[in-house]
């Protein structure tokens, strides 16, 4: 076994347990820390790809993000001191339809897909990783995609996201501004 | 479920949560009334709100001693807290009662105990006052250049500290460096650093000797000098000014309702200054200017502090140049000790000791008196009913940074976790003169 | 792979961390050396000559204290966040470049690999102040999060600038690019602000609010003690170690000797290397000074200063230099 399986292997380890811990486990930092390994045990994987970009980026998101998710974790649950923020069980029912449907779905996606048949998959297997040439930065090449063909769609989701923001912002003034009022208080 | 049941149950909750298995009934008593300040408070199931009750002290890196303050936050900003103190109750007041006027003395030494000798003479000044004794003109001199010196070794504490408590923790070596020197020059002139009992009823103990008188001299030369740097170091420095302008803004009407005096007052825009409203000591025989401040905010009190020491050294200058020469105490044996060479080698002398030391100074029966200085943290007063005996009947001590600390109170609510600190470093409160 | 071609990247890693490890201890023994010159003190000058094996004690001492855990205490995090902490301190160095061609991993994305790294040091922060079940350590840890997202925006648009510059994302091309000039002479503002959210990200101070001590009592790590502590202890020193490594690479001309042009090229191959790694410690060394100064001079910014300095002040000053600094590039 090479370096790169055993690598592999790990990281795919990390994401699958610690997506299982995100599942299962009821404390939410617990739950919120599960999910920043599973997204780090990915970005491992696209590192594996040859993905660098992708795998840093993959992290410096997704750190930020999770953190804030701990934060309202910690925020949510009333008592900071004393006692563990666990989530209760609601929806048994629901949930459990969605979860199967969408475990269901996801099964004939994969088996539908035959990713053995696919072009690049197949051309990836005939290549001997020791007397490859080494990949070059994916760097310039994402960057050239993204302000060239896709320009359109980089934009939208800029546009998205800076709508997001404002939205965001004004959520956040809006209450701030009921809680100068006198709300809690009364005489 | 109304109002007054649900903060019942919060409180309830509160005091579960808290863990608090010491004082339980004081700790209670305590959250009572911090629930009950302003109005009651409604808990409305809001699940963002971060609302904590935070118990600062009385064991806190910066509290000053043992001050407690415990504040509800909702996020980093106080929503209403309360003070806690007589974590250092001695007692001194009931003590005195059972103390000759001068065998009293020590414990004053340990009310304020960043400048010892003011307390001394505010002491010595009642007991004066109440039993009419003279003191002669070179130990008012002596007195005043001491208390002088005992407002700098204040001051010093305080800016160190202050300095401190906002993170800049060099400023505190520094200051500490020119407190030793104060402390040294104590030394010379009682013969202790830091608990002095050099005052004396009707004089002072010893003599300023000429070694003393050098060192003191020596050290105001250099002091202004380091006062300049520190300034230079501070007043334009933003993070330290942004830190200190605009908060624990006190109004002059404020001030006077809640009792302030020192500079904690004169920084509000009030300019009493117990040194020139009723000149005690020599201190109308000085010039000095009370430097006085209106913005009522932190740094308006850093200010005044700052300016205040450089009128000490202009009023300890002073005194140097026209110190006297003279007696020391008051020659009158009934109502001063006797010099030493007396009592080694004189019977009248050994006698006079020996009764001054078991019976001390006798005020007339039924008198009383109040009498005060502008000690550092501000108007120091001993309020003294005499019945006749050498004992006081009743000993009652105005101290400035007891009656301070109410402002604390009200100007933390509304301030953040962060501004706590150098409040009470603006303030400048000492626990051992509050809490007696 | 083979083990055998693993070999000298092992070597050098372990030659690598135990400077980063050795300059972490020794940082400490200079601020309490440094701090004490600025302050009229002497500082340690008991345990060997000069005090030199000061750091050995002090982590000797640290080892033998009993291990205290709060009862109620997150024990899986609470013990997790130091590790977190020490972990996003030391993976730093794989990219930083010591001399030419004297690299752990010369990545093509290595700036972002560090940006991504430090940022998670976040974690080990806001774990530790919520795992202690403390409230002084629970604000500490919110300070920070608050305070190392606010600060890496502006942070992530000065190393952009930079660059943009050197047209790579690789810290040694980013090094060799400044052969000419440095950075910090074609860039001075980007090096303000990166020097300023640097203060930030290491939590020093100024920007010291989740430990503030005279607040927080020690902030995040208010409850750990021993070993543990120590680990929150290692990783603050070894990151003001990285991030005066970084600056160094970023706008000092990292390893590159000033004036080397004139004489390098004469010397062996040895001598070049070493000169090299001389330089990039003794620019390192500068920095970490730099860092012990400030601590010892300024007063801690207050909770809204320090959001207003982050986002009304550095983050519109981040945004103007990157633009200058691709218009500078478009032009000349």
């Amino acid at each position: 076994m090479d370096y790169y399986r055993i690598a592999f292997y790990l990281f795919g380890a990390l994401t699958v347990l610690a997506a299982v811990v995100v599942v299962w486990s009821r404390n939410l930092i617990h739950a919120g820390m599960g999910l920043l390994l599973t997204l780090f045990g990915v970005a491992g994987l696209y590192a594996l790809a040859a993905a660098d970009f992708l795998a840093v980026v993959q992290i410096l998101v997704y750190v930020g993000g999770i953190v804030i998710l701990l934060l309202f974790g910690i925020m949510l649950t009333q008592r900071i001191a004393g006692r563990a923020p666990r989530t209760g069980v609601v929806n048994r029912t629901v949930g459990a339809l969605i979860a199967t449907g969408l475990f269901v779905l996801f099964v004939m996606v994969i088996f539908s897909a035959r990713f053995a048949e696919l072009p690049w998959i197949a051309q990836g297997r005939m290549i001997d990783r020791e007397s490859a040439p080494p990949v070059g930065s994916t760097v310039e090449r994402l960057g050239q995609l993204l302000v060239g063909p896709y320009l359109l769609l980089f934009e939208v989701a800029a546009l998205v996201l800076t709508v997001a923001l404002i939205g965001a912002a004004y959520l956040a003034r809006r209450s701030r501004q009921e809680g100068a009022r006198p709300r809690r208080m009364i005489s | 479920m109304d109002t007054l049941t649900r903060t019942r149950r919060r409180l309830e909750a509160l005091i579960e949560e808290s863990h608090l298995e010491i004082w339980r009934e004081h700790n209670r008593a305590l959250l009572r009334r911090l629930e009950s300040k302003h109005s009651s408070v409604e808990f409305i199931g809001d699940a963002l709100s971060t609302e904590m009750v935070l118990n600062i002290g009385p064991q806190h890196p910066a509290t000053h001693g043992v001050l407690r303050v415990v504040a509800r936050l909702d996020g980093e900003i106080i929503r209403s807290c309360v003070i806690d103190i007589g974590y250092l109750h001695r007692g001194i007041e009931k003590v005195a009662e059972y103390k000759t006027f001068q065998e009293f003395m020590p414990y004053t030494d340990r009310m304020d105990y960043l400048s010892p000798y003011s307390n001394n003479v505010a002491l010595c000044l009642a007991v004066e006052k109440l039993a009419q004794i003279e003191v002669p003109e070179r130990a008012q001199y002596i007195r005043t250049i001491a208390c002088e010196l005992a407002r700098l070794l204040a001051h010093l504490l305080w800016l160190g500290s202050m300095v401190m408590d906002a993170g800049a923790v060099s400023m505190f070596l520094w200051t500490f460096r020119e407190r030793e020197k104060i402390y040294d020059i104590f030394d010379l002139i009682a013969g202790a650093r830091l608990t002095v009992s050099h005052c004396r009823i009707g004089g002072v103990a010893s003599d300023l000797t000429p070694e003393a008188i050098e060192a003191i001299r020596a050290f105001i030369r250099n002091f202004p000098r380091e006062l300049r740097a520190w300034e230079k170091l501070l007043n334009k420095n933003r993070i330290w000014l942004e830190r200190n302008e605009g908060i624990g803004v006190v109004s002059a009407e404020r001030a006077l309702e809640l009792g302030l005096t020192g500079p904690n007052l004169r920084a509000s825009g009030v300019p009493y200054d117990v040194r020139t409203f009723e000149p005690y000591l020599v201190y109308d025989r000085v010039e000095f200017e009370v430097p006085v401040r209106t913005e009522g905010d932190n740094l308006a009190r850093y200010y005044v502090r700052m300016e205040e020491m450089r009128q000490s050294v202009r009023i300890i200058e002073q005194c140097l140049q026209q110190l006297p020469p003279g007696p020391i105490r008051n020659e009158n044996a009934k109502l001063s000790y006797p010099d030493k060479q007396e009592v080694y080698y004189s019977m009248e002398g050994l006698i006079h000791d020996f009764m001054y030391t078991h019976w001390g100074v006798c005020p007339p029966k039924g008198a009383e008196v109040y009498a005060a200085i502008e000690a550092p943290k501000g108007e120091l007063g001993f309020y003294i009913q005499s019945d006749g005996t050498g004992f006081p009947w009743r000993l009652k001590i105005r101290s400035p940074s007891f009656c301070n600390i109410q402002a604390l109170e009200s100007i933390l609510e509304g301030a953040m976790v962060s501004d706590v600190v150098v409040l009470i470093g603006g303030l400048d409160p000492v626990m051992g003169e509050a809490d007696k | 792979m083979a083990f055998e071609s693993l070999q000298p990247k092992l070597l050098l890693l372990a030659a690598a961390l135990l400077a980063l490890f050795t300059m972490a201890a020794y940082t400490v023994y200079f601020e309490r050396r440094i701090s004490a010159w600025i302050q009229n003190r002497i500082g340690p000058n008991r345990v060997g000559p000069f005090g030199l094996l000061q750091p050995l004690a002090d982590v000797l001492k640290l080892l033998f204290k009993e291990d205290i855990a709060p009862a109620a205490a997150d024990r899986l995090l609470h013990r997790l966040a130091p590790m977190i902490s020490v972990t996003a301190a030391v993976a730093t160095i794989g990219v930083l470049p010591f001399a030419h061609n004297l690299i752990l991993a010369d990545v093509n994305i290595g700036i972002l690999y560090i940006l991504a790294i430090t940022s998670l040091n976040v974690y080990g922060i806001t774990l530790s102040g919520w795992a202690s079940n403390s409230k002084y350590a629970l604000l500490g840890g919110l300070r920070s999060s608050a305070q190392l997202i606010s600060y890496e925006i502006a942070m992530g648009l000065a190393v952009l600038s930079v660059v943009v510059q050197s047209e790579s994302l690789m810290t040694s091309q980013i090094v060799e690019a400044q052969a000419e000039i440095w950075n910090v002479l074609r860039n001075p503002l980007g090096f303000l602000i990166f020097l300023i959210t640097a203060f930030a990200e290491t939590n020093r101070l100024p920007f010291d609010l989740p430990e503030a001590e005279q607040e927080l009592v020690a902030g995040y790590h208010t409850e750990y003690s021993s070993m543990k502590f120590g680990m929150f202890y290692v990783a603050e020193y070894m990151n003001v170690v990285l991030s005066s490594a970084v600056i160094t690479t970023l706008f000092f001309g990292g390893y590159l000797v000033p004036f080397g042009h004139l004489f390098m090229s004469d010397l062996p191959a040895w001598a070049r290397t070493g000169l090299e790694v001389l330089s990039f410690f003794g620019k390192t060394g500068f920095f970490v000074f730099v860092f012990i100064w400030v601590r010892w001079t300024i007063p801690r910014f207050k909770y809204n200063q320090l959001m207003r300095l982050g986002w009304v002040y550095l983050f519109p000053l981040a945004v103007l230099n990157l633009v200058l600094v691709a218009l500078a590039r478009m032009l000349f």
